[in-house]
């Protein structure tokens, strides 16, 4: 295979995101509150920034019944591990005609289950055995009927990398059916660049492969302007403004009813997102790195 | 791991890590049914773990399979660590699939493997028990890739289509 030295040079790779951009940019003492999505919200929301609404929180094994408790009455609500990671540990819960909840896929939660559920993030189980781990639980997300018309199951969000506040590359991230919902990359989920100036998609990947359809739905993926672009950029900003990292990745929901949300803030931003792009970080960062 | 391996020999060594993670694997079906805790959980596939490293060196002791009686003397097989690398095993399969699951195990035990080897020959011991100061080349050596900035090897597969000529 040829190699194009040039574009070669382009990527970023671990390393040089480890030593030269968090290394330098992300002081460590400031991982603590993006890490916890609990302490995140707080951050965000008392700077201005608007986030899905905090159901309840549950911090030691003795507010489980009581939180559990006032949950029942509600139709929908999400349960997080506030320092999971990879979207392990999260149920979308609905509840049915009997005392049971189902997740998407179907499975039926008892309230034994959800109690154990709550009890296991607070072990640790999802944050690799930290015993300070809270249980987050939000209002659902409606997607912005853009993102539903592509693929209805799950929901989709944005990642916007920002250096020193300032956007330097966006992707979309919509689930199929392999990724299980889930926004993930790496498990499965379709990446798709868009154009930071305007917000219309430019280029995609699933599984590593550029693709110009949804692989599930067929649906055409570039050249679509996303919804309320400009605002998703703008929360970006401000919400990397409120947290003194240099490289961050800030993820963004798009709600149906509430408009842009920002769901977490991520201090260790991956490098997939220059194959959803095409092509490599490097000169997007280097006319802002020192 | 590889170190412990080296204390029980490479063939006993990996037949105990997958029959632990395997037997782990067994035991936290009947457990996760119970709907347990997760500390209780990992103490009692702790314990099953010891009584099956136990099992092993009293069968091999009674069968007169001599190599396998090494596990029993091995105190510093890391009974914790494989236990907690069983529990994140299992996490895997039901998170992310058990083809997943495998493929980790699977590079566990080639790193192991190959690590395994190096340490085990007897030329390398004997070079760098006669000159110990090779250790501060190993250093430098170490020092030089922890500041490496460039690609990795495996970054030139997993981005060859961003550089296609």
């Amino acid at each position: 295979m040829p190699v194009d030295f040039t574009k070669l040079e382009a990527v970023l790779g671990i390393n040089r995101r480890n030593i030269e951009l968090i290394g330098k940019l992300n002081p460590r003492t400031s991982f603590p509150v993006v890490d916890n999505k609990v302490l995140t919200k707080r951050v965000l929301n008392g700077g201005g920034v608007p986030t899905a609404e905090t159901l309840g929180i549950i911090e030691n094994f003795t507010q489980i019944e009581e939180v559990i408790d006032r949950l029942t009455p509600l139709s929908e609500f999400v349960v997080k591990p506030a320092r999971g990671r990879a979207g392990g540990g999260i149920l979308l819960l609905e509840k049915t005609d009997r005392d049971v909840w189902k997740t998407p896929s179907g499975t039926e939660v008892s309230r034994e289950a959800l109690r154990k559920h709550a009890a296991d993030i607070l072990f640790g189980v999802y944050s690799f055995g930290r015993t300070d781990d809270a249980v987050l639980i939000e209002e659902r997300i409606v997607p912005n009927p853009f993102f539903k018309e592509i693929y209805g199951n799950g929901i989709a969000d944005v990642r916007i990398i920002t250096l020193d506040n300032d956007p330097v590359v966006a992707m979309a991230r919509i689930p199929t059916s392999k990724s299980d919902g889930k926004a993930n990359i790496h498990q499965g989920a379709l990446g798709v660049a868009i154009e930071l100036a305007t917000g219309i998609t430019t280029h995609a990947a699933a599984f590593g492969k550029p693709i110009d359809a949804h692989p599930d739905t067929d649906h055409p993926i570039l050249g679509l302007r996303i919804p309320l672009w400009d605002r998703i950029v703008e929360i970006s900003e401000v919400a990397s403004e409120l947290v003194d990292l240099g490289y961050i990745g800030v993820d963004i929901v798009v709600d149906e009813r509430r408009g842009p949300l920002v769901l977490e803030l991520n201090a260790r931003p991956g490098l997939q997102i220059q194959v959803v792009n095409g092509k490599g970080l490097m000169p997007m960062l280097e006319g802002k790195l020192s | 791991m590889a170190m412990a391996v080296k204390e029980t020999g490479f063939l006993p060594g990996i037949t105990a890590f997958v029959m632990v993670i395997g037997i782990t694997v067994l035991v936290r079906i009947p457990l996760e049914k119970l709907g347990m805790l997760h500390t209780p959980k990992l103490a009692v596939m702790m314990i099953v773990v010891i009584l099956s490293l136990l099992a092993l060196t009293v069968v091999s002791d009674l069968s007169g399979w001599e190599s396998f009686s090494t596990i029993g003397a091995a105190t510093l097989f890391p009974i914790a660590i494989l236990t907690i690398t069983s529990e994140r095993f299992a996490i895997t399969v039901s998170e992310e699939g058990l083809k997943t699951a495998l493929l980790t195990m699977a590079q566990t035990l080639i790193v192991m493997a190959v690590c395994f080897v190096v340490m085990s020959s007897v030329a390398l011991q004997a070079i760098f028990i006669a000159f110990p100061e090779l250790l501060l080349g190993v250093t430098a050596i170490n020092l030089w890739l922890g500041n490496w900035t460039g690609i990795r090897l495996s970054e030139m597969v997993r981005f060859r289509s961003l550089y296609a000529g």
